[in-house]
Order: C-alpha cells, then structure tokens, then sequence
C-alpha cells in the first residue's frame, strides 16, 4: 500500500480523519477489496485490545500495600528523595534567549545575587542553635516577557502560588527566600504555564520525564 | 494538561502534609489501575502486585516532588512503567528484537510463559488470549506504547507525558505496535 494510503488508515485507526480524507479512504475501501480487508482487521484487533479483562486489587493486596505503607517514614517535604520517578511534565522548552539573558545579567555583575554560590554579601541570619540555622537565598531569573514568575519547589510543596518572584527593572525577576541547609530541587513557572529551569543553576537533577529540575544546595559551609 | 479532580487535588495535598489516611484513600482509588498496567507489561498477577506495591511506596516517598501539573494517575503510570521495565531487566539479559522495530531504545524483553490461572479463566475467549499474547511479545516499548493508547484508550497527549516521548515517536510506536500484531495475528482475529 502506498504511504498515502497508510497514513489514511493510521489516522482511521485513531479516529482522526478529516472529512475529506474519509471520503478518499471510503472510495478507497470501494475500489480495493484489500483496503477494507485491512481494515476490518485492524479494527477488530483494537476492538480486542479494547476489551481485554482487568485486572480489580484484591482487598488482601490493598490491605499489604496500606501495611507496607504505615511502615514507611513520612518523608520530608524539604527533603523528598531523588528518583527517577520524580514526576514533572516531559518537556518544558527553555527559551534559548532568557538562558543567553540570563547568563549576561551574571557577567555585568548580578552574579552575587544568585542562588546556590551564596554571595559573601548575602544576609545570614544564625540562630543560638545550629540546627536552626537558615540562609537567605535570593533567585533571580531574567524573563522580560513574563507577565508573573513562580518559584516552584520541593521547599513550597512545588505550589506555585506559595513563592512569586518580584519585577524589577529591565525584566529580572527576583525572590528572596530563607532556608535551612539542604538540597532542594526547583523550577520557575512563567505565566503560570511555562516551566523553565534556573539557566544560572549550577547543578540540575534527571527526572522521569526527560528533562531536569534545578537544583540548589545550601551547604552548611557557605555559613 | 488535565488537572486533577478536585477531591484528588485534596488528597493530593493532604497526603503531601503527610496525612497518610489521604494517601491511603488514593491508593484504594488507582491500585485497580496500576495493578492492570503492571499486569499487561509482566503478563502475571504476582509480579504485577509487586510492581503495583513498589509504585506507591515509591510515589509516597516522592509525592513532595509531585507539581499536580498532571494528574495523579498519570504521575502513577510512568512510576509503575519505570518499574515493570525494571523487573523485566532482571528477568533476562536476553533481549528480543524485531527486525524491523528499532527507534535508538533498548527493548526489554520477557520470557514466554502461560498466563496465571485467575487471568487464563478472565481470557478464555481465544481471540483475547491470541491478542493478549501477541501484545505480551512486542518489545517493551512499543508494547507499553500499544497497551496505554489502545488498551488503555488514553490520549497521545497523556501518553506522552508518561513515556516522556514526543508525539511524533509516540505514534511511531504505536503504529510500529499495531503493524506488527497485525502481521502476527493475521488470519486469527476475526469479525
């Protein structure tokens, strides 16, 4: 068959003809018995395929998942686990002109205001006990076509409502946040629609769906 | 993107506090789910059960990285896929090919067995079984690719942010799925 063919009965298959080219695929269908022998087939194999039996959890599965479960520690919202099956969409474009933007916003001399290297100017703010310490951490992202940035992590429950990133002048956006040490992983989310990676992240993380978080450690050493 | 339903959404939010009757009440919601999917990529009940256990444990210890960009289900289905491709890994380090079936992946194979008895009484019609075998056969990935669109009945659009593919070698796949378990089950699946 020829590819035009094919490509017509692919997308009958998917349900996804137009309606011109259901006219060209029934006058196909009339002028050649193996057309419609082809697609008989086909349809009848999806239509088995469609109706394979299920496979219903059992109470008894159910109840050793919840038991296994309760064994396991509740785990950190700070401090999720890094795996592959960290969710995030498959692809998230990062527009080639922010990253360029951004990498000279950190050579004319914004560089000590960025994240994970933090700047010997950057406020600390020590607490009587060690273990309290937090830092500020200040993010800055150049985005002059944005209308809102968030900041979306493992440290805000990656909520992007929780931690919104400022305007100021020439389109950079800021956000200045504490936290305690640690490695969190975090995107920004343009527009409420765009997810972008930090382009000055020093350090970025897989996730199961190809393409990476950033990722920011606030060492105990930068104290 | 489809967000989630706005109870899911709840217990979705809850269970990330760590409330772990929230978690729970959305384990009994998608175990049915997930365990179907383990079952059609392991072909039995018993690795499937295990891969389905393995899913919420490992989304529960993950669940603060989870956005609600996708739906639950979703974010569930690339986790036990993940798994299952991992068991079928281990199971053999014989892969099996088809000629004509190469797009840059690795195939993860599966070693031929009978179905389960429970599955076997579930399948005794025998265009079913016929089918359900041929499916079992393909290569993983155009095997997972086959059952979530046309098995499944989901949309390319979520397909594709399960499998982390893009449209284009999505349906590659799952055109590639559906030539080859045509050319298997030629004269067998009748109307």
């Amino acid at each position: 068959m020829d590819e035009h063919r094919e490509v017509l009965i692919q997308k009958f298959l998917d349900g996804e003809l137009a309606r011109p080219e259901r006219r060209v695929l029934l006058r196909l269908i009339s002028q050649d018995p193996a057309v419609r022998q082809r697609l008989d087939a086909d349809e009848a194999l999806l239509d088995v395929a469609a109706n394979l039996p299920r496979l219903e959890a059992t109470p008894s599965f159910t109840a050793r998942t919840l038991a296994r479960l309760s064994e396991e520690p509740v785990p950190s919202p700070a401090r999720a686990p890094e795996r592959d099956e960290t969710p995030r969409p498959w692809m998230r474009p990062v527009i080639a002109a922010a990253t360029a933007a951004a990498i000279v916003f950190a050579v004319i001399g914004f560089w000590a205001g960025r994240t994970s290297a933090l700047p010997p100017s950057a406020p600390t703010v020590a607490a009587a006990n060690p273990d309290e310490v937090e830092l500020l951490v200040r993010l800055v992202l150049m985005e002059p076509g944005a209308q809102s940035v968030a900041l979306v992590g493992d440290f805000n429950g990656w909520d992007p409502t929780r931690t919104p990133l400022a305007r100021r002048d020439g389109g950079v956006w800021t956000a200045t946040l504490t936290l305690p040490p640690g490695r969190y992983h975090y995107m920004f989310l343009i527009d409420g629609q765009r997810w972008v990676s930090d382009p000055l992240a020093e350090e970025t993380s897989l996730d199961g769906f190809g393409s990476r978080n950033s990722v920011l450690d606030v060492g105990r050493d930068a104290i | 993107m489809t967000a989630q339903r706005p109870d899911e959404a709840e217990l979705v939010a809850r269970a990330k506090l760590g409330d772990r009757d929230a978690f729970s009440a959305l384990v009994v919601e998608h175990a049915s789910a997930v365990l179907t999917v383990a079952w059609r990529m392991l072909g039995d009940r018993f690795a499937a059960e295990d891969a389905a256990q393995e899913t919420f444990l490992a989304a529960f210890q993950s669940l603060a990285t989870f956005r609600g960009d996708a739906r639950f289900s979703t974010w569930l289905y690339r986790i036990v896929l993940n798994k299952c491709r991992d068991v079928l890994r281990a199971r053999t380090s014989q892969p099996r090919t088809m000629d004509d079936m190469t797009d840059g992946r690795e195939s993860v194979p599966e070693p031929a067995g009978d179905l389960p008895t429970p599955e076997a009484q579930l399948l005794a019609d025998e265009h079913a079984r016929s089918v359900w075998r041929a499916i079992r056969e393909l290569p993983y990935i155009y095997r997972e690719a086959f059952v979530l669109r046309h098995v499944e009945g989901m949309s390319y659009d979520d397909i594709s942010d399960v499998l982390g593919v893009d449209d284009g070698a999505l349906r590659m796949r799952v055109y590639k799925a559906r030539r080859e378990l045509s050319r298997r089950l030629a004269g067998l699946v009748v109307m």
